[in-house]
């Protein structure tokens, strides 16, 4: 896939994916992965802006299998972000679709 | 790259950021390597996971809004170099070896180049300069020199020392223009200074607009110069010159303005005669008997200092008694009585307090910059005794003089 496309939607994504339950990042980092094909390090730069931007909060977490989990919870703002970017995707990609298919036809 | 190493190395390039902040990061990183080796990869399969390296740190600082141009890895090599294996640290020495070999092979060129030029130069001088001498001294040998050779030679030490004096009087000029410019470049610093402190007052309202607008002039009239000769000396153009004379008569008109303003403004200042500053508010209340005149005198003496005296005559009051009060100011002074009344002598007199420089200061400040907000100016003193009240008998009022001191 073209990265410019992925790196527009990586945020979309990675806010949709941690809308319903709170994440830590290796576990994100394979729920974004499922969806588009992404160098697995550029999503933790985006975690981190996007905790400093107050869309994420952030706590620790024991685990059994290591040391403890730092996980991503959604806020408000983040919410509210996350929706905005979806109207933003869909106005977009109804636009772009409805474009090819007026010259195809 | 192993996970050590890359770390390492990411540790290097993120040391901009705050060390919590490194950290943080660097325990995802960390972490997830962990869990993919977990899986069964490779530490190196998993960095490899990561991307580009380079690409890695610049979107992490770009996450920092740090500009990742100025953490390249030119900028952290210095600190990287340490970090480096062997065998790399022998590959790069190579490089840089070779780097600075080729650089002092050039550099020795260009010298041996130079150095042999400026050699013959040097050389010539002194060998024109001896044939100088040896002219001047055998002015016989002198004659026997073929004319036109003569001349030639003379041309070549004439131009010789032509050049030789240009080279100083360049020298000099640039000096001189380099001291030039920083005393305005100092000069001007300072009347910046000044002109920020009257700004803020002139906000303020106090009556300063003249001597801030004369403030602004100066700074033109020394900073034209300043910025001309260290910055534009030797980029003349027909626009930067005309530019810069504009500005300098501008500051010129602001200086004439502002004085202007400013002696209009303060000759319109109203005097408001003497200003007595605190409270005399404090009483104090004795007495004292006089038994002999002092020495060589016919009358008993009280020396007061202070701004005013009266004497009371009071049949109530014992002969050869004085009874007085003493209204001060406690805060700016303690009441000192020097009783020797059985000699016949009385002084009373103020004792400032420690700090009262001080106290004397502030209060006349307050008071000054009240008045000046307001256009007014007076004369303005601290009161310390303000007043002495004595009383005496009628019978006795005779033989007692009083000395009033200030």
């Amino acid at each position: 896939m073209n990265a410019q496309f992925k790196k527009g939607v990586l945020e979309l994504i990675v806010l949709e994916s941690v809308r319903n339950k709170d994440m830590y990042g290796y576990e994100l980092v394979q729920e974004v992965s499922k969806v588009i094909d992404v160098n697995e390090g550029t999503i933790y730069p985006l975690l981190k802006r996007l905790t400093n931007e107050k869309y994420f909060e952030t706590y620790l977490r024991e685990s059994t299998e290591g040391p403890p989990r730092k996980y991503y919870h959604l806020t408000a703002a983040g919410i509210l972000y996350r929706d905005t970017l979806e109207t933003e995707w869909d106005e977009f990609q109804t636009r772009v679709c409805r474009f090819l298919k007026e010259r195809s036809l | 790259m192993n996970k050590e190493r890359f770390l390492e190395k990411l540790t290097i390039r993120l040391q901009v950021l705050d060390e919590k902040e490194k950290q943080d990061i660097l325990d995802e990183y960390a972490l997830h390597i962990d869990m993919k080796v977990a899986e069964g990869l490779s530490e190196e399969e998993a960095i490899q996971d990561f991307g580009d390296f380079e690409e890695l740190v610049a979107d992490i600082l770009e996450a920092y809004h740090v500009n990742p141009k100025f953490c390249t890895p030119s900028k952290v090599r210095k600190k990287e170099w340490k970090s480096l294996d062997m065998s790399k640290m022998k590959e790069e020495g190579k490089e840089a070896c070779s780097k600075a070999g080729g650089f002092l092979k050039r550099s020795m060129k260009a010298l041996q180049k130079h150095g042999k030029h400026a050699y013959t130069k040097i050389r010539g001088f002194f060998h024109q300069l001896k044939n100088k001498m040896k002219m001047m001294c055998h002015r016989e040998q002198k004659e026997k020199l073929n004319d036109s050779q003569d001349s030639k030679r003379m041309k070549g030490f004439g131009q010789s020392c032509k050049r030789t004096f240009a080279g100083v009087m360049r020298g000099c000029w640039n000096a001189v223009c380099l001291l030039t410019a920083i005393v305005f470049f100092v000069l001007t610093a300072i009347i910046v200074l000044c002109f920020g402190v009257l700004l803020v007052w002139q906000i303020q309202g106090y009556p300063l607009a003249g001597v801030t607008l004369g403030c602004l002039g100066a700074i033109l009239i020394f900073g034209t110069p300043a910025v001309r000769l260290l910055y534009f000396r030797k980029k003349r153009n027909q626009h930067s010159g005309l530019i810069f004379s504009g500005i300098f008569v501008f500051g010129i008109l602001f200086v004439g303005l502002g004085t202007g303003i400013a002696l209009k403004e303060y000759a319109s200042f109203e005097y408001t005669g003497i200003h007595t500053i605190g409270n005399a508010d404090m009483m104090m209340r004795g007495e004292a008997t006089f038994e002999s005149f002092p020495e060589g005198e016919e009358k008993y003496m009280l020396h007061c200092f202070a701004d005013e005296i009266e004497v009371i005559e009071d049949a109530s009051v014992p002969e050869k008694t004085v009874k007085y009060e003493i209204r001060y100011n406690q805060d700016y002074v303690d009441v000192m009585i020097n009783d020797m009344s059985a000699d016949g002598y009385v002084c009373i007199a103020p004792a400032s307090k420690a700090g009262t420089g001080f106290y004397d200061f502030m209060r006349c400040k307050d008071e000054i910059l009240k008045d000046f907000k307001h256009k007014r100016i007076g004369t303005y003193k601290t009161v310390g005794i303000e007043k002495v009240k004595c009383r005496v008998n009628p019978k006795t009022a005779e033989e007692l003089y009083v000395e009033k001191s200030w």
